[in-house]
């Protein structure tokens, strides 16, 4: 009986269910970086549809928000101890926590950039503010109240501006001291259909983009909060469903509902380039960029693939099965490693590590 | 260095040799081991590729130098398994073999939480063993009993599955005796397991997986530096209250885990020999310095630490040698090394062999005045010998005349023996041949001791020559000022008057260099320019270009009302508030760069006046933040708002004054000049009367009559204004 269970111990070690991806199109031109191989591994699973994302600046954290109202914070460090072959026999957990506070889907989220706040904004029109340095709080600490679903939360580099994106067409800008919330003085013609998908700082705080439903992606003064640049039908008539910009802030990456992602100049509006071949028309597709800003990646919803481009080449470097079932929803990666995470309509969220 | 321990590219290198027959594999495992000699993970990958061509005495080579100093578990079990396999088919004398093998094995990593299928293993071979008497059987049933008792006792994953196992064991031998049995070591259990639950946590912090190099600073690094120490520092703890000897060992094997990991760590290597020490065990403490050696070579701090230890138990021979290391062969020894050796013979062997090396020394290349110094002190303050000393400091001034700091220990030496004669002599001598640029601090000593040993006349005389040779005569201050006076006049922390009047003294003084020269300065106060060179830490972890939303701008939303709609208000309420907020970075670092004045405040509005009558070398500062220079943008919609002139929010700032200090309740009225620091200059910029109002107007105007680009939001506006970058 004894061996039994040591076996199967030892069964539990070995068959660490670690799925190896290969690229399966090897490098198409010469010019074209190859993007390393990344193992996958299930990490958790939500109760409903994972929705969204996000590491901390540090890359120490990573938290992930679903359509079941919870909140889960994730340890990267332990994320990592639970990939190793050779871990220790013991059970490691990589959530750190769940937060259960909110009374619909939660739609993005976001850590401060210095201190250890994370804020989620969700459909129930609410901003909340997690303390994850507390072990035992359940609960958010602050909660703004906004007008309208909060679709995208950005912090200001300094921490001490927040912007929300919300079914308004303009970006709320609140003073996270005071809760005193600002909005462009000037702003242009109003769209009938100019909610925002998702609203993202530059790093410097310089300037913010937003991706509306209307297909526009806009750009605002970060210090007037004037909108200073509006490309209108950036993905013709679809939704543009994200856009963040580069870190040296002169370009902005989007990515639409057109199965298009598109590279703006953001000084200029100009097009610079387009990554095309990847099919997403239904979810809030999500195109990201690695650590190094060297490769986009985003999602194939037809063929259920995580589809890697080189950014410079335009270049489909890699197609991975994205190992969920059903394409997911939303993909983010880490600030400062080769890791990235993936959230499913399937409720699971999957850890994606460079080999 | 750093590169010779690329944790990248070691394992493309362990996996590329998974690859590979044995043969070629071999070299690359070696050179891999060389490096991370306490990596069991390779360990483990090298001895593996040997078993599968079951290199039977490869294996046992290398099992013989790795398992000591590498307490891994996986690898452990690796050995066990090869010596399982080895001894399977010889019978008694196997099964005897291999039970010793693992009583081996449990003495090692026994005490690892990891620990507890080794455990299990260990049981169920022991069961496995054929006992054909009655007796044979008994005496098996006791051995597993005892290993049983051993590892409930143990705090790993596995232990409540060993608490049931056992249970049942004893149920299965003898009812009766087993509730006794179970219930006397319930509690030793209850404890163990109580203490794993502790455990776990510690252990989770770590990373198991981390390969051994040198520290470089990283935050993964310091987390994992911390995670051990306060492992260590539980483990030291005994948590369990288990006996003394039980204890260290947990102790000793948690440090020889972490030094797997923190192998160059001299910190934790320290550690661990001290704690040896002090736990009685010289011996021990005197092997792990010299494996720590070994593994940090170049390491002075280990071997003085190691050569204390040596010394502090009366080995003085043992110290002598290694001190002798310390200096290699004699021509690329430090001076530091010198020094130490001199002072430990002085020590250990008396004045004469101290002398013996001094003179040696003194001939090696790479002897500078310290060692003079340090020998001279020896021979006064140990030896009582001023003469010697004297002697040593005076041959030494021959070589090192160039060199003010050795004038100066030249001259304290001789203060001691309170020879002012000489020391007269010996400033008048080392500031004929001393360039100007190093003689400041040999003119300050002149003029202490002059203040100390000689009448007024020489005082003042000493004082005169020093202002001279720095050319100071040029200005006032040739004449003597009220401050000598003071300076003449204090002693240790006593003055000759209040602070409040130091204050002024040093203000006036520095006014009146700073009237003399405000060109210059005023270059100097441009933050910006400084930044472009990249010379200004950032402030905080606030990166310093952050670009602050100017909030007087905007329009408020009160989320309560209907969007859009009515709710909007002048954000000019707040606009003092917002103005702080809207500091332009460069400001911001430049106050950050200002030093602490302890000393007084100086009237901002004069500062100002200054700052504002010069010229400033304007264009890029401040574009991306003061909203004032953002005329070509378009154009802000408060203006109505706020009721005041929309390109000088600082005005609109001085509009709403009232509100805004209401905000501020505890501060004090603007235009009193305040005893703030820094804060206050930011919270300041406001000129208060017409004519500097205009001044202040007029170079905004110029400055943003240029373009530059220090940031994207500046490339920006001036894309929007026409003047694309």
């Amino acid at each position: 009986m004894l061996s039994h269970q040591l076996f199967i111990g030892d069964n539990a070690l070995n068959g660490n269910s670690v799925f190896w991806c290969n690229s399966s199109l090897p490098d198409l031109k010469g010019s074209s970086k190859g993007f390393p191989k990344h193992e996958t591994r299930h990490l958790s699973e939500h109760k409903n549809v994972a929705r969204c994302a996000r590491f901390s600046p540090d890359g120490r954290f990573v938290a992930t928000g679903s359509a079941d109202t919870s909140i889960k914070l994730f340890e990267v460090s332990k994320i990592k101890q639970m990939l190793l072959p050779d871990a220790k026999d013991g059970p490691v957990r990589s959530v750190v926590k769940t937060y259960y506070d909110h009374i619909q889907p939660v739609n993005d989220l976001d850590f401060h950039p210095q201190g250890t706040i994370l804020v989620s904004g969700a459909k129930d029109q609410t901003i909340k503010f997690f303390d994850v340095s507390k072990t035992n709080a359940k609960r958010s600490y602050r909660v703004i109240q906004d007008t309208h679903n909060v679709r995208s939360v950005s912090f200001h580099p300094s921490g001490d501006f927040l912007l929300a994106g919300t079914d308004h067409a303009i970006p709320h800008l609140y003073d996270i001291n005071t809760f005193q919330c600002y909005l462009s003085a000037n702003v242009p013609d109003n769209s009938p259909n100019g909610a925002i998908n998702q609203v993202r700082y530059s790093c410097t705080g310089a300037m913010y983009v937003t991706a509306s439903k209307d297909g526009a992606i806009r750009l605002w003064d970060g210090i007037t909060a004037n909108c200073v640049r509006s490309i209108t039908a950036a993905h013709g008539t679809a939704e543009a469903t994200s856009a963040i910009f580069t870190r040296d802030q002169r370009f902005v990456l989007s990515c639409g509902k057109d199965s298009t992602i598109k590279l703006w100049e953001a000084g200029s509006g100009r097009l610079v380039k387009q990554y095309l071949g990847a099919v997403h028309t239904q979810l809030r597709c999500q195109a990201i960029f690695n650590a190094t800003e060297e490769f986009i990646l985003s999602i194939d919803e037809l063929n259920n693939e995580v589809v890697i481009w080189d950014a410079m080449t335009t270049d489909i470097v890699a197609k991975w099965p994205s190992n969920h079932v059903g394409a997911p929803r939303w993909l983010e990666h880490s600030p400062v490693e080769s890791a990235f995470i993936s959230c499913g309509t399937d409720r699971s969220i999957r850890f994606w590590k460079e080999v | 260095m750093v590169d010779k321990y690329n944790i990248e590219s070691a394992e493309t290198l362990a996996n590329q040799a998974q690859g590979l027959p044995i043969a070629e594999a071999t070299p690359i495992y070696e050179q891999l081991l060389q490096l991370f000699p306490t990596a069991a993970k390779f360990w483990k990958q090298y001895v593996e590729a040997h078993m599968a061509v079951n290199n039977d005495d490869a294996i046992k080579q290398i099992f013989s130098r790795c398992l000591l100093n590498c307490l891994q578990v996986p690898l452990w079990r690796c050995y066990i398994r090869f010596i399982r396999k080895v001894n399977d088919k010889k019978g008694a004398e196997g099964q005897e073999e291999t039970r010793k093998a693992f009583d081996f094995m449990l003495n090692y990593v026994g005490t690892d939480i990891a620990s507890g299928p080794v455990w299990m293993e260990y049981i169920s071979f022991l069961k496995s063993l054929p006992a054909v008497h009655a007796q044979e059987e008994s005496h098996r049933m006791t051995v597993v009993r005892k290993v049983y008792q051993r590892a409930i006792i143990t705090p790993t994953h596995h232990i409540e599955q060993l608490w049931k196992d056992y249970e049942n064991f004893e149920n299965s031998v003898s009812r009766q005796l087993a509730k006794g049995l179970i219930s006397e070591y319930q509690p030793q259990y209850n404890s163990a397991r109580a203490v794993y639950r502790e455990r776990k946590k510690y252990f989770d912090e770590i990373d198991w997986n981390m390969l051994a190099v040198p520290p470089t600073g990283s935050q993964k690094e310091e987390m994992q530096w911390m995670a051990w120490k306060r492992l260590l520092t539980f483990e030291k703890g005994n948590p369990q209250r288990i006996d003394t000897a039980s204890s260290n060992k947990r102790v000793i094997f948690t440090y020889e885990q972490c030094l797997m990991y923190m192998y160059h760590y001299p910190d934790i290597w320290y550690d661990y020999a001290t704690w040896h020490a002090k736990s009685g065990s010289i011996d021990a403490a005197i092997k792990v310095f010299q494996r720590s050696l070994k593994a940090l070579t170049d390491s002075e701090m280990l071997r003085y630490a190691y050569a204390e230890l040596e010394e502090s138990r009366g080995a003085i021979q043992a110290a002598k040698k290694i001190h002798e290391n310390l200096l290699g062969d004699g021509d690329n020894a430090t001076a530091l090394a010198h020094i130490q050796f001199i002072r430990f013979l002085r020590r250990t062997e008396g004045v004469e062999a101290a002398r013996k090396y001094f003179l040696d020394a003194r001939k090696s290349p790479t002897c500078t005045y310290h060692v003079y110094v340090a020998y001279a002190s020896v021979a006064f303050c140990l030896d009582k010998d001023p003469k010697m000393a004297h002697n040593v400091f005076e041959a030494g001034l021959k070589r090192f005349m160039h060199e003010p700091v050795y004038i100066l220990e030249y001259a304290d030496f001789l203060t001691r023996l309170n020879d002012d004669q000489n020391i007269r002599a010996l400033f008048e001598r080392a500031l004929s041949s001393l360039p100007l640029e190093d003689s400041v601090e040999v003119w300050k000593r002149f003029v202490k001791f002059e203040q100390t040993y000689g009448d007024l006349a020489s005082m003042l005389k000493v004082e005169q020559r020093r202002k001279e040779a720095f050319g100071e005569d040029a200005t006032a201050a040739s004449e003597s000022s009220l401050q000598d006076v003071v300076s003449r006049y204090s002693f240790m922390d006593l003055w000759p008057c209040a602070s409040n009047d130091l204050d002024n003294l040093s203000r006036q003084e520095w006014l009146t260099k700073n009237m003399n020269k405000k060109v210059e300065k005023c270059i100097m106060l441009n933050g910006t320019a400084l930044i472009d060179k990249g010379s200004i830490p950032s402030i905080s972890t606030v990166p310093s270009k952050v670009v602050y939303p100017d909030t007087s701008k905007m329009l408020i939303y009160d989320p309560k009302h209907n969007p859009g709609t009515g709710a909007v208000t002048s954000g000019g309420t707040n606009a003092f508030d917002e103005i702080l907020k809207a500091t332009p970075p460069a400001v911001v670092a430049f106050l950050a760069n200002l030093p602490a004045v302890d000393g007084p405040t100086p009237n901002v509005d004069i500062v100002l006046s200054i700052c504002l009558q010069s010229d400033f070398p304007t264009g890029q500062s401040g574009k991306a933040g003061i909203p004032s220079q953002l005329p070509g943008g378009p154009a802000p919609a408060t203006s109505d708002l706020s009721g005041s002139s929309k390109s000088h929010p600082v005005q609109s700032g001085l509009a709403n004054k009232p509100t805004g200090r209401k905000q501020y309740g505890k501060r004090k009225e603007l235009d009193r000049q305040e005893d703030d620091d820094t804060t206050t200059v930011q919270s300041q910029p406001l000129p208060q009367d017409a004519f500097r109002i205009r001044q202040y107007q007029k170079a905004r105007a110029t400055s943003t009559s240029q373009t530059g680009s220090v940031s994207y939001g500046s490339a920006l506006s001036g894309d929007l204004s026409g003047s694309t970058g």
